[in-house]
């Protein structure tokens, strides 16, 4: 995956030359796509690719399986991969937007209002950055793309070497799920979980008598790199 | 290793609770879990009666959290974004006492006999033996003579490292002044607004705790979103719950990101859906165990 990443960096690091045509003569949406896998996407990026035709998309996710294909000799074809990606993305921004309006409207705030970026500049760490911050928008919904399009572009069998492992209750597991309930997949909501996290440490500095230390493991957090 | 002698432990625990309000410090350690690997610089002073603390990461971005009292700042090194906020209490000062008839449930106490090194001084050793497996082990190493905290291991029962955080330098005469705690030009942090605590009734309660656990707080506390929070602690570590209308069934799930463990699931009461939320550094049984019997409180109490 690192290999295929650094290849997408460079991908994205000459999309400083704007938008152009590829060699088919369609829109490039490379440098978009690039940014988004880099954890650099701007709303420009977002954007585009929502704006983009889901064919051009598709090519290009198509692209980059070859070319992670090519790097891990495996030979399953990823398909049908196009639509999943920009409906994460709508449902993402939906997400977010709700989220925001929310703590917008509330009455018993006890956050002030966040800053969004001003400039976009290289981000070395976006999850640092994530675990922070908790309610950056814009960078919340580049830290769930970069966590779909990993799992996308991965097969079981090369699942990414992430921090956080995700999993569901075993079937013997101590656990009686409410019988209304229903099995919809798992999918923690990462800005909010953020935001969980850091309120955590900052009541764990305060209990566990060892100063700010704690805090600490909010820059650990999940990392997605 | 000597034997148990509780009174001389919880005595070191006592004050390593304490060296770290109490004493001016300018040290850097490291962070270490899982596959991660963080140095970090802490400062902390008091001057002028306000007490300062500054934590910055010394690896990739130069992000920083500062402790100004009761007011916590977030600075970054640009204009990215950034996020302050008031805690919900004022921390470290409510420090009276370790939680001393928690911790004795919980854990056996163990003061080592050898003498070490750590960043250069003399330390001593405490071992907290976990009596049961709901939760984690810990070791501490404490300056010889101060008590300050230079070295924490967090430990699975069968003895694996989870976490440890290990100071490499550490100077308790530093020359810090208030400047040391403004954000550098260049870097950027929102002014505070501190906003009181709003605490509401604890409409939820746990069939069952481990022993030694119990709710820090009486009631719950409201946060900004809807969501109601509590916080569990056997004296050692925490767990904060939070629970918050939705619209969405979840099953169970549960995120491993080292010592901490998250859970997450949703339970049905009468018509509502709501979303629980727990995270805390304690065995994923502990956790999942933990999210089955919360429920809410019968409508008499």
């Amino acid at each position: 995956m690192k290999a295929l990443n650094d290849d997408l960096s460079e991908n994205h690091s000459s999309r400083e030359k704007g938008n152009s045509l590829d060699v088919n003569g369609y829109p490039d949406v490379l440098p978009s796509l690039s940014a988004m896998f880099d954890g650099e996407a701007t709303e420009q990026d977002l954007e585009c690719l929502l704006n983009a035709d889901s064919n051009d998309i598709s090519r290009q996710l198509e692209n980059f399986h070859l070319i992670q294909q090519t790097l891990h000799k495996e030979s399953s074809v990823a398909v049908g991969l196009e639509g999943s990606l920009l409906s994460r993305i709508r449902a993402e921004l939906d997400v977010d937007a709700s989220f925001s309006d929310v703590q917008d409207n509330s009455e018993e705030s006890n956050l002030l209002p966040f800053v969004l970026p001003t400039e976009s500049k290289h981000a070395s760490r976006p999850a640092w950055r994530m675990a922070l911050s908790s309610v950056a928008i814009a960078a919340s919904v580049t830290f769930v793309v970069i966590f779909a399009g990993n799992e996308m572009l991965t097969t079981e069998s090369q699942a990414p070497n992430l921090t956080a492992d995700v999993r569901s209750s075993l079937p013997d597991m101590v656990v009686t799920p409410l019988a209304e309930l229903d099995g919809e997949a798992l999918q923690f909501d990462n800005v909010k979980l953020q935001h969980y996290l850091r309120q955590h440490a900052e009541q764990a500095t305060m209990t566990v008598g060892q100063g700010m230390i704690p805090m600490a493991r909010v820059v650990s957090y999940p990392i997605k790199e | 290793m000597a034997g148990n002698k509780p009174p001389d432990a919880l005595h070191l625990l006592r004050s390593m609770t304490q060296s770290f309000s109490t004493l001016s410090y300018d040290g850097v350690f490291v962070h270490s879990e899982a596959m991660n690997m963080n140095s970090m610089r802490v400062r902390h002073g008091l001057m002028n009666g306000v007490e300062y603390e500054s934590l910055v990461d010394l690896d990739g971005d130069k992000i920083e959290v500062l402790r100004i009292d009761d007011k916590i700042i977030s600075v970054y090194p640009n204009a990215m974004v950034a996020n302050t906020r008031a805690p919900l209490i004022p921390p470290f000062r409510r420090f009276k006492d370790v939680e001393s008839d928690r911790l004795i449930k919980g854990y056996e106490m163990v003061i080592s006999d050898n003498i070490s090194r750590i960043a250069g001084r003399k330390v001593v050793a405490v071992k907290l033996v976990p009596k049961d497996q709901y939760r984690y082990g810990h070791q501490f190493w404490l300056d010889e003579e101060n008590h300050f905290l230079l070295k924490h291991d967090m430990m699975k029962k069968d003895g694996k490292l989870l976490e440890r955080i290990q100071f490499t330098s550490v100077n308790f005469a530093p020359d810090l002044k208030e400047k040391d705690f403004v954000p550098k030009e260049g870097s950027y942090a929102e002014s505070v607004v501190d906003t009181p605590p709003r605490r509401v009734k604890n409409l939820w309660q746990f069939d069952w705790l481990p022993k030694g656990f119990s709710l820090v707080w009486p009631e719950a506390r409201s946060l900004n979103h809807g969501t109601s929070m509590l916080l569990l602690s056997d004296g050692m570590t925490t767990v904060s719950v939070f629970i918050e209308p939705t619209m969405k069934p979840k099953s169970m799930s549960i995120l491993n990101m080292g010592a901490t463990i998250a859970g997450e699931r949703s339970i049905k009461v009468k018509d509502q859906l709501y979303l629980l939320t727990m995270v805390g550094e304690v065995p994923e049984p502990t956790i999942e165990k933990l999210m089955t019997v919360f429920m809410p409180r019968p409508e008499h109490d």
